[in-house]
């Protein structure tokens, strides 16, 4: 039977994707949380599999049908990935970011100068198929956690790479972070100021240049400035995800999470202390919350709420059982495998079912799958049926997928 | 020339007592500054407290240099004051025979009022029979190295570190030089006096110069926790033991220590075994233990004077209990110091130095006892510009005079990294400072060098939120960097 109502506990983007399908699908959603998730964390960027021991994963595709099976996914996964990816193009574009989903991994720096590969990212943020021919890096003075000089080490290639290093605003403060930066560019003079800087410090430049920023355009009013730059500076602009807290992650929060109570959803805050039998949770302060079946979206970091003792034990805090014991020398990577799977009090997120999306480059595409899962048991056959979010229709994707003999050659390069 | 060898405080000690003198000296380390010993200890500046019962010349020179290190080093020195606590359960009536010693070494201690040392630290054990205060300080290791350096190199002396000794040129059973390599290549220092100062590699040091020093080694773990839990230092009053110290240093608090004996010179590895042992006889003290944050876990390695007849021999002389100045072989100009504690660095200092100047044929006595050490930029000038560090609050102003070295000599000047974060949210920004004077290779390699140093002390104490900092710090290098993970 379905149910009404249902109660999901986190609000990462596990979370949010859950409440997203349940609230698209009609029913009465509620989210608790006990803090902000972990979106505000990171660039906003969804990463598919990047990386297959040390090896970069050119097509993740292929990836996933050829080594689904030793993971949560079974021989379904094509089809799943691409109702998962076409729904989750809809969300991007129900939140005013329309970034078609790729074929392939595509790839970024980051702001150590290391390039990664890449798999969806929002409109603002750097995500390549091949060297640019020429890259302008424009580093802000007084931001460390953008060096031009060292995020230019990302773009060793046959293009130009100029750095670039604006001056400081005239109200600039050294205690100025990218929170406070991007609230000064979300200003009307932060903007006049940032643009006529870039007019000024690029010049001409060569044809086709690539202007590359931190990822510090404004919080709220970044597609306009973002559009502005690109006008007035007749180049493609991009931004680069910085170290945390990361802006691209708080606009795709503030985004979503306006565009979930908007659609109805209801926002709960306080820390689960039980689930309750009748539906719903308490809280630690006794407040009954949510009604309907539960899903635990909390499997963003150290999945699921594994706790650790000094002794090398390890407690599923939520259901309060033993998962595993650390013996001396064990490498503590072995406790994320103890993540809970899904089904009876199963979790959601990118660290849940044994999944290290630090080493596999997978952490999105975990999120939407797991979440999808979750709500798929509560409510059967919710993914499939689903044709809208908000006002955008689910345009099942065209991905055409190579054989894994591409795969293979595209590993060794 | 004297070409030192160990750039920890007993070994820039001797460096500052002779340059003092006139005495050109060369200090050379393989690793950092305080790399060994000195940069692995708990912090304590004893009182002499801890070993009025032990070892009584230990003790009373303890308390003198404790008052001599407050005067000449001020602003290394914190002078919190510490307390000795006995439990109920303690047998026996060691604290008799402890206040006797303490008398006998003109230690000053109060007897307190349990309920007051209850009041400053509320999470104590609360049965406590008998409570007394002594002038315990808290020593800031590393910012007494760098003052000794800063000193030294001002007043014409040389520190080089990451520099090993590779040769010892002895000529007519004399040493004439001293071939090295460092980061600039192989080099050649001629000089009249070796000083092996250099803790639990001495024994290697001494290898190269044909006069083997047998040392026994013990491996002493120690916990740091994220939160200063004190204001004073708090010892267990009974006879010196395993985890019976806390000291609180700026916003944290070390908990020590262990002592296993070892062959080794490295610092052993932290076990997950000797953590749990250290952790139980911390809840004997403080019975709350489990529940405080544990930032990260540390080991150092104390050398100790080993003769083979067990007593002293021909040419060396016990100096006290715990330190000992070795020139054996006359006329070898080669003078080893072994032992001793950063409390009493200095008198160990002067007495080698005494050694050395002998040799050298040099009448200026010491001066180290009340030379002030002289500070440098105050911490206010240090704290302009962009915020590097979040967690220790350490700004560009702070870093810019050290651009031109490796991000790992960053760390001990200014305490760069050593937060709850472990550098995993400030150093790629200090990675973009190094990167304008030095190599993309370089830099990666540094960054590399400082995540694996870090990770050492920091993956073997995992749990509570500490294990969630370990999984949100692996998130954000690989994710938001783009590291690779070990």
């Amino acid at each position: 039977m379905t149910p009404g109502a249902v109660t999901v506990v986190g609000r990462g983007p596990a979370g949010l994707f859950a409440a997203t399908l349940l609230a698209a699908a009609g029913l009465s959603v509620h989210v608790v949380s006990s803090s902000s998730g972990t979106l505000p964390l990171w660039s906003g960027r969804f990463n598919f599999r990047d990386w297959d021991q040390g090896m970069v994963v050119d097509n993740p595709w292929d990836w996933w049908m050829e080594h689904g099976e030793q993971h949560f996914v079974g021989g379904t996964a094509r089809a799943r990935w691409r109702r998962l990816w076409s729904i989750w193009r809809a969300v991007g574009q129900q939140l005013g970011m329309d970034s078609a989903i790729p074929e392939r991994n595509r790839w970024t720096v980051t702001p150590l100068g290391r390039r990664r590969p890449v798999f969806w990212t929002p409109p603002w943020e750097l995500a390549l198929d091949r060297a640019p021919v020429a890259v302008a890096v424009v580093g802000l003075e007084g931001l460390l956690d953008f060096e031009p000089e060292l995020v230019a080490d990302g773009f060793q290639g046959p293009g130009a790479v100029r750095t670039l290093r604006l001056p400081w605003p005239p109200d600039w403060h050294r205690g100025w972070n990218t929170v406070r930066w991007g609230a000064f560019l979300d200003t009307g003079s932060g903007a006049d100021w940032l643009e006529q800087q870039l007019v000024r410090a690029l010049g001409r430049g060569p044809a086709g240049e690539l202007v590359v920023l931190p990822q510090v355009l404004g919080l709220s009013r970044t597609d306009v400035l973002h559009q502005r730059l690109e006008r007035r500076l007749d180049r493609l602009v991009r931004e680069v995800g910085l170290a945390p807290p990361g802006l691209g992650g708080m606009r795709l929060e503030a985004r979503w999470t306006a565009w979930l109570l908007s659609s109805g959803v209801q926002m709960h805050h306080g820390r689960v202390r039980a689930i309750r039998d009748a539906g719903g949770i308490t809280l630690t302060d006794g407040r009954p919350v949510g009604e309907g079946p539960v899903i635990l979206a909390t499997g963003g970091i150290l999945g699921g709420g594994v706790c650790l003792s000094a002794d090398g034990t390890g407690v599923d805090a939520i259901h309060r059982r033993l998962l595993g014991q650390l013996a001396e020398g064990d490498d503590p990577a072995r406790a994320l495998q103890w993540g809970l799977v899904l089904g009876d009090g199963g979790v959601a997120g990118r660290q849940t079912a044994g999944c290290d999306p630090d080493v596999h480059g997978d952490g999105g595409a975990v999120c939407l799958w797991t979440a999808a899962e979750a709500v798929d048991r509560v409510v059967p056959g919710l993914v499939d049926r689903l044709s809208r979010i908000g006002t955008v229709e689910v345009a099942v994707l065209d991905v055409s997928v190579r054989g894994p003999q591409t795969h293979k050659e595209a590993q060794r390069v | 020339m004297v070409v030192v060898v160990g750039a920890g405080a007993t070994g820039l000690g001797v460096a500052w007592d002779l340059v003092l003198r006139g005495v050109p000296v060369t200090v050379v380390d393989a690793g950092d500054l305080g790399h060994g010993t000195s940069g692995r200890f708990h912090g304590l500046l004893h009182s002499g407290g801890r070993y009025v019962v032990s070892d009584v010349a230990a003790a009373r020179e303890c308390w003198q240099e404790n008052q001599i290190l407050r005067r000449i080093a001020p602003s290394a020195v914190e002078d919190t004051g510490g307390f000795f606590i006995e439990g109920a359960d303690e047998e026996g009536d060691f604290a008799a025979e402890w206040v006797a010693g303490c008398r006998a070494v003109g230690l000053p201690v109060s007897d307190e009022a349990p309920a007051r040392l209850r009041g400053l630290v509320p999470e104590v054990r609360r049965d406590l029979r008998r409570v007394f205060r002594v002038p315990d300080a808290v020593l800031e290791g590393f910012r007494l190295l760098h003052l000794l350096r800063r000193n030294i190199v001002k007043r014409g002396g040389v520190v080089l570190t990451h520099t090993r000794v590779a040769r010892v040129d002895m000529t007519g059973g004399r040493v004439v030089g001293v071939d090295m390599e460092g980061p600039g290549g192989r080099d050649r220092i001629a000089c009249d006096v070796l000083v092996n100062a250099a803790g639990p590699w001495a024994g290697t040091v001494s290898q190269l110069y044909g006069d083997p020093i047998p040392l026994q080694l013990g491996g002493g773990l120690m916990l740091i926790f994220a939160n200063r839990h004190t204001p004073v230092v708090v010892n267990r009053l009974s006879p010196p033991g395993d985890g019976d110290i806390l000291v609180p240093h700026q916003s944290v608090a070390i908990f020590g220590t262990t002592d296993v004996r070892q062959d080794d010179p490295e610092p052993p590895p932290v076990t997950r075994a000797e953590v749990l042992r250290l952790m139980a006889s911390g809840r004997a003290m403080f019975p709350t233990m489990d529940s405080w944050r544990v930032l990260r876990a540390f080991t150092g390695v104390r050398p100790l004077y080993q003769p083979a007849d067990g007593k002293g021999e021909a040419g060396s002389r016990r100096v006290t209990r715990d330190f000992t100045v070795i020139d054996r072989v006359r006329d070898a100009g080669v003078v080893a110091v072994v032992g001793g504690k950063f409390t009493t660095f200095r008198a160990m200092a002067e007495r080698t130095a005494d050694v050395v100047a002998r040799q050298l044929g040099v009448s200026a006595p010491s001066r180290t006892r009340t030379q002030l050490l002289e500070a440098g930029v105050s911490r206010a000038a240090d704290s302009n510009g962009p915020v590097v560090c979040e967690c220790e609050d350490v700004a560009t102003a702070a870093l810019a005079p050290m651009t031109a070295e490796p991000l790992s000599a960053w760390r001990t000047p200014t305490w760069l990294a050593m937060g709850p974060c472990q550098g995993t949210f400030c150093l790629h920004r200090a990675a973009g400072l190094r990167r304008q004077r030095a190599s993309a290779a370089h830099v990666a390699a540094e960054v590399g060098a400082l995540r694996t140093e870090r990770d050492r002390g920091f993956t073997s104490v995992l749990w509570g939120a500490n294990a969630q900092e370990w999984a949100l710090n692996r998130a954000v290098r690989a994710e938001s960097l783009g590291e690779a993970l070990p």
